[in-house]
């Protein structure tokens, strides 16, 4: 008998940190139709009246209803449908809540999805997202200064604020992510403003995505930069992708790490690349985790 | 209180216990080459500078002076072996140059110096003037605006000078809860046990009548340490953990012997502690 089972990955990283941008990319990259995207954000316990009148923000995890979510995440791991909260960021209340059926992947994402590790043990693949201060300054700046009137000091200002509550309450769910994303600026002059850098870290001794990186790079394949790196109290192997990959380095690492198909022809940057590598990982896992439990791989 | 994420798997620790190992390895040995230091101090905190450096700072050691970044006083200054040997092994500094301690020229010298070495936040050695300057340093945070924490290590029988409790009401007063002291509880000072020389007891309710949240931990467990230092995200006020600890943990024959506070250990010594304490 066919059964289908869902794979969950899960995904923190602050918002204004362009998580939304990968997240959209991502689920590109595995087929639209095969994804369920839940944003932690419906699971706001307070609205914003409310988070004003207490004086906390959306990234405590007091002001968020992370019990129901839990409850929420494991029915969608068997299979089953949710009658999901809708939290309006336009008006800063709670909508009409929906139901959700989840299909081959949901992807969680949001700034608390493995806060709690019985909460951790549910994913198949967690991820933590993060992007440099200075990147989320600049692109807040482009945005809300040029577009919303605010003053660059008061951007700055949010900023600071921010980064504070995410240091407490976001940061230490680091130590349970399989992956760690990091986006930096470019140091290097003469790029475009747009230019980032991607550093991608995991446990050492994990034999995933980081281990086939440095691998690669130590064949010669690969142009990149490898290290090592502590995570709160987890040394990491830590690549850094910092240039552009052409289609013949792309086309010799999709040999390597028998890709089979045919993958890009243009030039990929790093971020590109990287998104590339966790989809094709997403893929792999999910055939595998349900192969080692006795079922078939599923496409739909 | 939130149950938080904190506890961790126990693989993940085995990074730190490594690290751990290494750091008391360089202690004996530095102190053992230079002939003369503290071991028994230096022992019992390995496991809090360890969580610091290696799990819970935010700290960059190629950035060692970046403006944003969270700050620890080691207090109790003459316990220099131990800060060296942490920040040799995060990187602040070439794990070779540890065997020059207390040489002449050196930069690691018998107490830490904060102009030579990188790293070093505060200049100590002269007891109980730590917790004075952390609390300066996160008023000062506080008031630009910056989201760092400092971190303050305390002997317990340093808690026995007058300026500890200055500094500690201060800090109450401005509820500093970016600020977190640390009290090394070995139980053992110079001339004794903590208790005989001057009676610290009961340190909890000290700390708490000066307005400071207190938590008692194991200060050799790494998930103990981890769990209180992830609740100060949730702190109005600032914390003071007090860290229950063995002076000279690791090497069996320095393990709560008052001789052992400020002697260093011959050539057969230190074998045996290198083997006790494996690689």
């Amino acid at each position: 008998m066919m059964r289908r089972k869902t794979t969950v990955i899960g995904i923190v990283g602050d918002s204004g940190a362009g998580k939304s941008t990968f997240v959209n990319n991502l689920a590109q990259l595995l087929g639209k139709e095969r994804v369920t995207v839940i944003g932690l954000d419906d699971y706001h316990s307070l609205d914003r009246a409310q988070r004003k009148a207490v004086g906390i923000t959306p990234l405590n995890p007091r002001a968020n209803n992370l019990g129901l979510f839990m409850e929420h995440i494991e029915r969608l791991r068997r299979g089953e449908k949710i009658l999901k909260p809708v939290y309006d960021h336009d008006t800063g209340t709670f909508g009409e809540p929906e139901w959700v059926k989840p299909r081959e992947f949901v992807i969680c994402e949001g700034l608390h999805s493995f806060f709690f590790e019985r909460l951790g043990e549910t994913y198949d693949y967690k991820i933590y997202y993060d992007t440099h201060q200075d990147l989320k300054i600049r692109w807040k700046i482009q945005r809300d200064a040029a577009h919303r009137g605010y003053t660059v000091e008061q951007v700055l200002q949010e900023i600071r604020q921010r980064q504070r509550d995410i240091r407490n309450f976001v940061e230490p769910q680091v130590r349970h992510a399989d992956l760690v994303v990091s986006l930096l600026p470019h140091t290097v002059t003469g790029l475009s403003a747009e230019a980032v850098k991607v550093r991608l870290a995991e446990r050492t001794g994990a034999n995933d995505i980081v281990h086939q990186l440095i691998t690669l790079h130590s064949r010669g394949i690969l142009p990149c930069r490898c290290f090592k790196e502590w995570y709160w109290g987890r040394e990491m192997n830590v690549v850094e992708l910092s240039e552009e990959i052409t289609p013949p380095v792309l086309e010799a690492v999709a040999d390597a790490l028998g890709w089979g198909e045919k993958t890009e022809e243009k030039e990929l940057t790093p971020f590109g690349f990287m998104l590339l590598l966790v989809a094709r990982r997403g893929n792999k896992h999910k055939s595998r985790y349900w192969e080692e439990r006795g079922y078939y791989a599923v496409n739909s | 209180m939130l149950s938080t994420a904190s506890s961790v798997g126990r693989e993940t620790y085995l990074d730190l216990e490594k690290r751990a190992r290494a750091i008391r390895r360089h202690i004996v040995n530095m102190i053992a080459e230079a002939g003369s230091g503290h071991p028994g101090g230096s022992l019992s905190a390995v496991e809090i500078l360890t969580t610091l450096y290696f799990g819970v700072m935010k700290i960059d050691p190629n950035v060692p002076n970046d403006p944003e970044r969270d700050r620890f006083i080691l207090s109790k200054g003459h316990a220099a072996p131990v800060l060296y040997a942490t920040l040799a092994e995060r990187g602040y500094f070439a794990v070779g140059t540890l065997s020059s301690l207390r040489r002449m020229g050196s930069p690691l010298q018998g107490h830490p110096d904060m102009r030579k070495v990188p790293g070093v936040e505060m200049s100590t050695g002269s007891l109980g003037q730590g917790l004075s300057v952390g609390v300066g340093i996160a008023l000062g945070a506080r008031l630009d605006n910056r989201y760092c924490r400092v971190y303050v290590l305390l002997g317990d029988g340093e808690c026995q000078e007058g300026q500890i409790w200055e500094a500690a009401m201060a800090a109450g007063h401005y509820q500093l809860n970016n600020l977190v002291a640390i009290v090394d509880r070995n139980g053992l000072q110079i001339d004794g046990s903590t208790e005989a020389v001057m009676t610290l007891s009961p340190l909890a309710q000290k700390w708490r009548a000066f307005g400071w949240d207190v938590v008692e931990v194991d200060g050799h467990s790494f998930s103990e340490l981890f769990q209180v230092l992830d609740s100060v995200a949730y702190a109005h006020k600032p914390t003071a953990i007090i860290a229950r600890t063995v002076k000279g943990k690791g090497v069996t024959f320095m393990e709560g012997a008052v001789d052992w506070h400020g002697k260093a250990p011959d050539r057969k010594q230190l074998e045996k502690a290198l083997e006790e304490l494996g690689e």
